[in-house]
């Protein structure tokens, strides 16, 4: 349990489709990575293989991980809800939201998860929106990895930084070999 | 229930004439009780007893000589008066004097030195008692403080003296050579010496130094003479390197050995024997006699 | 009952997607760049791994651009802790006796059986002062004899032990102790150790002797340990504990006369051994008394060894007077002193110094002098600690002097224990004296192992590291021995490795494969040896390799290099070639596209495949996988692309059984795919196109040989998306038929411990998966528009669905989800230079009536559904009706419309929901989003109608 002026480090991320579709996760990243600073991980799935679950796992003791449509691990959950903070946060891949991506699509599986922050994946886009007073994320692929939609991806992910009922989140794209952070507030509703 | 201890002031060495003995006197009890009289006696004794061997063991028994009293103390303590429980505490304090001997164990001769001390108790309590030894340790007088003195031995079989030449033809040869650093020693140190296999036809099996007592006591009919082993110490275990020179190396035992002692009515007097034993029961020894003081 | 109708709302998603951007600011700094979290470093709770970034904390001047912050510099060690760097094992030094003496418990036992007193305690004790007649020194002579029978007894006292009775015998008397100890019975105490060091002269059975050393040790430190400890706890002033480190002075008057009480009588112990040891093992008690004494009483302990007639048991003695003195002093004179005796012996005794009580026990030379080892070695180790050039050279000074023909062994263990740069300088002469030896006395190899090993650690003067290879394995080469030889060839394998070009190393490795097979041709060969030894050590040959060349394209043009593989047996092949693929996807960084070396790794990887079968262990199986699969990653063959797909035909040719291979194999040609467009910038060639066409018909042979059912479906979706990048949409659509077929084929294809009821959530999530990537497919010119989706529809109303299960109606809701899509104007979505229905059926209006037809046939099959579920009599199958009822609610009222007939449906469904009782949340949130809606007029007013109408 976290108590309201602690911060609190979530790294957001998923869809790194190792080795399926990339070799690595960019060093660039790799380096900003390190053990200790971050508490839990929320993984939007598409891990792939088992070594890339444990690379997080070297990051954060707390990691939590929705199957994706290329998981070799079948004992991930379609879909998750996690209890951070003053937050609930849901977490689902995407793969299953018909059509992909599409808000109202995503604004009911808000509804029904009944969370405050909804992650998903998928898209290999990064996406950061308000809808009904909740917070909408998609941290795109950490690697970069192609969709067969597009095939030029910017690997990004993301880092919600919450402190009480409130969340900055930092938006991480590798432009090139430059890393750009935005950054995003967001604020729970009472 | 009631205790009585006797604690001595010094305790980490002994006594000389002319030193003062003091300590304290510890009643210990549980409940009050009354005492007819505190007292502490001191006494010193030469204790003799014949050979057996040498008298035959009933005239052993019979004619066991006189003890020579050295020291005879009487004090008292305390009136006769009233014990409260928990611990009652008595200070006393003597002088030595006299012509004294060193403490000594042996087995005919003891020289002993003890401290008594009793509080008697009306009728039907036991008498409360307890007896310490009282350890008494004389320099030696200048004229008997010893002097370095080695002496050197080499063993071959031609210089075995209590061997018939000829009866044992087939003795091995061996030549073993030592030293002994010294034949006065001071009784606190060490004796220390070396001895070394030169060479040596047969398989060695022991090589022990032996410390003998050998105590003479006068009696109306002559003098008793007897030598007993006080220790032995191994110095080497078995068919040991020729050419290497091993230690001889003693610690004397106290209370068991004194300054040597030489007088009319009894003699206290030390040797050493270093004792080779062969593979096939053969054994040769070398004999030193050996002077003891105290520095 | 109501027909109803679904009419989809129209949407415009480029407007939706804008308005939906949360605004978003330039970072100025963030938690994972410097500064950032060590500001706030003391609320975030403590954690040990954050250490490396309390160090920012001095100011940091803002203009000044520091390139290397805490984060960035901390994060090569993660990386090093995650590749799990190779150590060697074998390298440790084991320096303290705590290791020691485990090995030598464990390497010194024997099968003999072992003379052990009956009655221990009860064998009587010198007692010292009981008079005894100087003229009965027969008795004393009788006693001798005694002693030959083992520990001074009669023959009726004893019984024979074996190895393990033995050492669970003396640790029963180390419990004795300590139990006699805490009953205040110091002479039973004291007995006991004196009793149980005399086992030490007891050399029956001699190959076990190292072992009693270290039992009887064992139980005397204990002893040792008592005495002190009950010394320090009362040894302060007024009887108060002394500190760990104390002075003399400190201790009281009644300690240091106890103590000096504990010495006399250790003095006066008639036996030498028993008087020796004691006096040892209490010897640190000595500090009570006095510090400054130790290095003389240590020489004369030293020199008293000198009594001991046989000298295994005097060697031990020495070591047992080095493990003691150690923490004593840190002079050494005693220690070199014992040193000199130990040579002087040796050297005295000459031919004579193996014994032939060892040879009646069947012991030859070299197994005789190994039993030394353990205490020279101890011995050596602390005249050799803080060396100093002048003190080695002294050492080998004395050495030559007094060196002997049954010396080799004190080489060896100054060869072990002095630090390599020392020994270097004096390889070339040290090698003289080691071809000197005896081979029948000690082992040549072990030492020149030895020496190796010092080689390898300091390199000897450039000029003469030849000359000593050369003197060296001249002798080596003619060793016989195969474990000895082997043995050496570790060490100088390193040796050449560090310090010599590939040249030697690969004349090195003709040499040894020379040997192995020799060994192995042998008719009488010795399986055993070869398991235990030849092999292991080839493996660590092998390993180190590949540890000091991580430029692995050196050791493959070795040509010696993967013969190496050939002459392990078939298990230890595998475990090597496993070794050599783990270290090749370690150790090469990015990628290759040398064909030598990828062919080499191919065909390690393809013995590595071929030695699976269904019999092999899952974790195995999935292992080799992985190693299999980063291999292939790794090979990059650049902008040759038809090289790249040539390798991969390669690939499925051999590795035909394991599952995650040929599914990597199928997303390989699928990256290749996508790369090639990238290329090609979307715009294929003829060349291009007709590859992407052949990496597509791989993926289409491949697919069909996987196992998985799901694998094979996601991966059909995937190439058919794929597919449709490159615009070849007849093999799209092969691949979506495909997955089509794949459904319908799953109920019959169900092993037997499946049931239909495990496959539905996966099976869901996939065909709502499907359904999306149906969004951007083209219809078929003459099938028509919606013939693929219509062809799925057909399987899923076919599908054997569970009858008390939502699973069926979850995929008709993304069904409907997907015909709302349909009928925009414009898709969600698009792939480039791809014409999807949108576009290709433009403002027609038959596509837009089959579309609503559709529709209005999944809605009307989906409350179908809903009665069904509402009949079942079951509280679970009601619940799943209410939140099914609220979906359809939800996607109703967002992408529906509540014109005609949706009013009704939609207050129907929300009736059902409450009834139904969906999650509470989730009608609140359903109901608070008609609110909304309503609010939003003037559009809203079907909304507000609706709010009439539900109640929450």
């Amino acid at each position: 349990v976290h108590g309201d002026s602690k911060m609190v480090l979530v790294l957001v991320m998923g869809d790194t489709h190792i080795p399926h579709r990339c070799a690595d996760m960019p060093e660039k990243f790799k380096k900003l990575l390190v053990p200790g600073k971050i508490q839990h991980i929320l993984c939007t799935g598409n891990l792939c293989v088992k070594e890339t679950y444990d690379f997080l796992r070297g990051l954060a003791s707390d990691v939590h991980v929705v199957r994706g449509d290329f998981d070799e691990n079948q004992t991930y959950p379609e879909t998750k809800v996690v209890n951070i903070g003053q937050f609930k946060i849901g977490l689902c891949h995407g793969h299953q939201i018909v059509p992909w991506g599409d808000p109202e699509a995503l604004a009911m599986l808000r509804r029904q998860l009944d969370c405050d922050i909804l992650i998903t994946g998928h898209t290999h886009k990064f996406k950061a929106y308000e809808a009904e007073g909740s917070f909408i994320v998609n941290p795109g692929s950490a690697t970069g990895a192609y969709t067969p939609l597009s095939g030029d991806v910017l690997p990004s992910f993301v880092l919600m930084d919450i402190q009480g009922s409130s969340v900055v989140a930092y938006v991480y794209e590798l432009h090139g070999e430059e890393v750009k952070v935005d950054k995003i507030h967001f604020t729970k509703q009472q | 229930m009631a205790s009585l201890e006797i604690v001595l002031d010094r305790n980490e060495k002994g006594y000389a004439p002319g030193d003062i003995v003091s300590g304290k006197i510890y009643i210990d009890s549980d409940e009050d009780f009354s005492q007819n009289g505190i007292t502490l006696v001191a006494e010193g004794a030469v204790n003799m007893q014949l050979s057996a061997k040498t008298v035959g063991i009933f005239d052993a028994f019979y004619n066991s000589l006189k003890p020579i009293v050295l020291l005879t103390i009487n004090q008292n303590i305390a009136p006769a008066g009233k014990i409260f429980h928990g611990r009652t505490e008595y200070p006393f304090q003597f002088k030595l004097d006299g012509q004294l001997h060193d403490s000594y164990h042996g087995v005919f001769i003891n020289i002993d030195y003890t401290i008594t001390v009793d509080v008697a108790r009306p009728m039907l309590a036991k008498t409360l008692h307890k007896k310490i030894e009282l350890v008494v340790e004389i320099p030696s007088p200048d004229s008997e403080q010893g002097v370095v003195q080695p002496a050197e031995f080499r063993m071959t079989p031609s210089s075995i003296e209590n061997i018939k030449q000829g009866s044992m033809p087939d003795i091995p040869t061996f030549t073993i050579t030592g030293k002994l650093d010294s034949t006065q020693c001071e009784v606190l140190q060490p004796l220390t010496g070396s001895i070394t296999i030169e060479e040596s036809a047969a398989k060695i099996r022991s090589l022990d130094l032996q410390l003998v007592r050998v105590e003479t006591c006068g009696t109306p009919d002559g003098t008793t003479r007897e030598s007993t082993e006080i220790q032995s110490i191994q110095l080497a275990d078995g068919d040991i390197c020729r050419g290497l020179t091993v230690p001889l190396y003693m610690v004397l035992p106290r209370r068991f050995t004194c300054p040597t002692i030489l007088t009319k009515s009894f003699k206290i007097e030390f040797e050493l024997n270093v004792i080779i034993q062969f593979d096939h029961g053969y054994m040769v020894t070398e004999n030193f006699p050996i002077r003891l003081y105290r520095q | 009952m109501v027909q109803f109708d679904w009419k989809p709302r129209e949407r415009d998603y480029v407007r939706e997607w804008t308005s939906m951007e949360a605004k978003s600011e330039i970072a100025a700094s963030h938690p994972l760049g410097r500064g950032v979290v060590a500001i706030r470093k003391d609320s975030v709770p403590s954690d040990p791994l954050s250490s490396a970034t309390a160090a920012p904390t001095k100011i940091r001047n803002p203009l000044e651009d520091n390139p290397l912050d805490p984060l960035s510099a901390a994060a090569p060690v993660t990386i090093v802790t995650t590749a799990g760097m190779t150590v060697f094992e074998e390298e440790s030094v084991e320096n303290d006796w705590e290791t020691r003496r485990e090995t030598i418990l464990q390497r010194y036992t024997t099968t003999a059986q072992i003379a052990f007193a009956k009655n221990f305690i009860d064998t009587p004790v010198a007692a010292p002062n009981v008079p005894k007649r100087v003229d009965r020194v027969k008795a004393r002579l009788m006693q001798l004899e005694d002693e030959d029978g083992g520990a001074g007894l009669g023959p009726g006292q004893i019984g024979y032990l074996t190895a393990a009775e033995y050492i669970a015998r003396v640790r029963d008397l180390t419990e004795d102790l300590k139990r006699a100890w805490d009953n205040e019975e110091r002479v039973k105490a004291l007995k006991l150790a004196i009793q149980t060091a005399k086992l030490l002269s007891d050399t029956s059975v001699l190959s076990f002797y190292p072992s009693i050393f270290v039992l009887v040790t064992d139980l005397l430190n204990t002893f040792s340990q008592l005495i002190y400890n009950r010394l320090r706890r009362k040894g302060g002033n007024d009887g108060s504990q002394l500190g760990e480190l104390f002075d003399p002075e400190e201790v009281n008057e009644q300690a240091r006369e106890t103590c000096r009480n504990w010495f006399y009588k250790v003095a006066s112990i008639r036996e030498l051994l028993p008087r020796v040891y004691i006096e040892l093992a209490i010897l640190k008690c000595y500090r009570f008394v006095s510090n400054s004494e130790f290095p003389s009483i240590l020489t004369r302990i030293a020199s008293t060894i000198r009594g001991f007639g046989h000298p295994l048991v005097a060697a031990y003695a020495r070591c047992y007077l080095a493990q003691r003195g150690y923490e004593l002093t840190f002079q050494k004179e005693y220690l070199m002193s014992a040193f000199k005796d130990s040579l002087f012996v040796f050297q005295k005794l000459g031919s004579a110094a193996f014994p032939e009580s060892a040879q009646r026990q069947g012991l030859n030379q070299q197994q005789y002098w190994s039993l030394y080892q353990p205490a020279l070695d101890y011995l050596v180790l602390c005249l050799a600690r803080h060396p100093t050039k002048d003190g080695f050279q002294q050492l080998m000074n004395v050495y030559h002097k007094n060196r002997s023909a049954s010396s080799a062994v004190v080489l060896h263990s100054i060869l072990a224990s002095y630090p390599a740069e020392f020994i270097s300088p004096y390889a070339m002469s040290i090698a003289a004296i080691i071809k000197d030896i005896e081979e029948d006395s000690y082992s040549k190899c072990q030492i020149y192992t030895a020496l190796g090993k010092c080689l390898v650690k300091s390199p000897p003067p450039e000029d003469s590291r030849m000359i000593i290879l050369n003197d060296v394995w001249k002798i080596v080469t003619k060793v016989s021995n195969i474990r000895e030889y082997m043995d050496t060839a570790l060490v100088f394998v390193e040796y050449l490795l560090k310090y010599f070009s590939d040249r030697e190393v690969n004349v090195m490795l003709k040499d040894i494969l020379k040997h192995i097979k020799t060994e192995s041709s042998k008719a009488d060969k010795d399986e055993k040896l070869m398991q235990d030894s030849v092999y292991p050590s080839l493996f660590a040959i092998l390993r180190k390799i590949l540890h000091y060349w991580t430029d692995f394209e050196r050791a493959m043009a070795l040509d010696q290099f993967l013969s190496l593989l050939d002459v392990f047996d078939k298990r230890w092949k595998y475990d090597a070639c496993k070794h050599v693929l783990e270290s090749f996807n370690r150790n090469v960084m990015g990628s290759v596209n040398d064909p030598v070396l990828i062919y080499s790794i191919y065909n390690v990887a393809k013995y590595l495949h071929d030695s699976l079968d269904y019999l092999s262990f899952e974790d195995e199986r999935k292992q080799v996988s992985n190693l299999i699969i980063a291999f292939i990653r790794k090979v990059d063959f650049g902008r040759d692309l038809e090289q790249w797909l040539n390798f991969l035909v390669d690939c499925r040719r051999v590795f035909t059984h394991l599952d995650p291979v040929k599914s990597f194999m199928v997303m390989s040609v699928c990256e290749l795919s996508m790369r090639t467009l990238n290329i090609v910038k979307g715009r294929h060639t003829k060349k291009t196109g007709a590859f992407v066409k052949g990496c597509m018909a791989y993926a289409h042979i491949t697919i069909p040989s996987i196992d998985d059912v799901f694998t094979r479906l996601y991966a059909n979706v995937l190439c058919g998306q794929v597919a449709l990048a490159s615009q070849c949409t007849v093999q799209a659509e092969t691949f979506f038929k495909e997955a089509i077929v794949l459904v319908q084929e799953i109920p019959s294809s169900l092993g037997p411990d499946q049931s239909v009821k495990t496959m539905e959530e996966p099976l869901v999530s996939f065909l709502r998966y499907f359904a999306s990537a149906l969004v951007v497919v083209p219809g078929h010119p003459q099938h028509g528009a919606c013939y693929l989706v219509s062809a799925l529809i057909t399987v899923v109303n076919e599908f054997p669905w569970d009858e008390s299960g939502d699973g069926k109606a979850r995929v008709l809701m993304a069904m409907l989800q997907l015909f709302s899509t349909y009928t925009q104007r414009s898709l969600p979505y698009h792939i480039n230079r791809l014409d999807s229905n949108d576009t290709l059926f433009a403002g027609d209006s038959a596509y837009h009536d089959e579309v609503l037809n559709l529709s209005r046939g999944i809605l009307e099959e989906m409350l179908n559904e809903l009665a069904r579920l509402g009949e079942v009599d079951n509280v679970v199958v009601k619940r799943k009706q209410g939140a099914l009822a609220l979906d359809l609610f939800n996607t109703l009222v967002t992408v529906g419309s509540l014109e005609g007939t949706g009013l009704k449906l939609a207050s129907n469904l929300f009736g059902l929901a409450k009834k139904g009782s969906a999650p509470a949340p989730y009608l609140k949130a359903s109901h608070a989003l008609v609110q909304r809606k309503a609010a939003n007029l003037p559009a809203g007013y079907l909304f507000a109608e609706l709010l009439t109408k539900i109640s929450l």
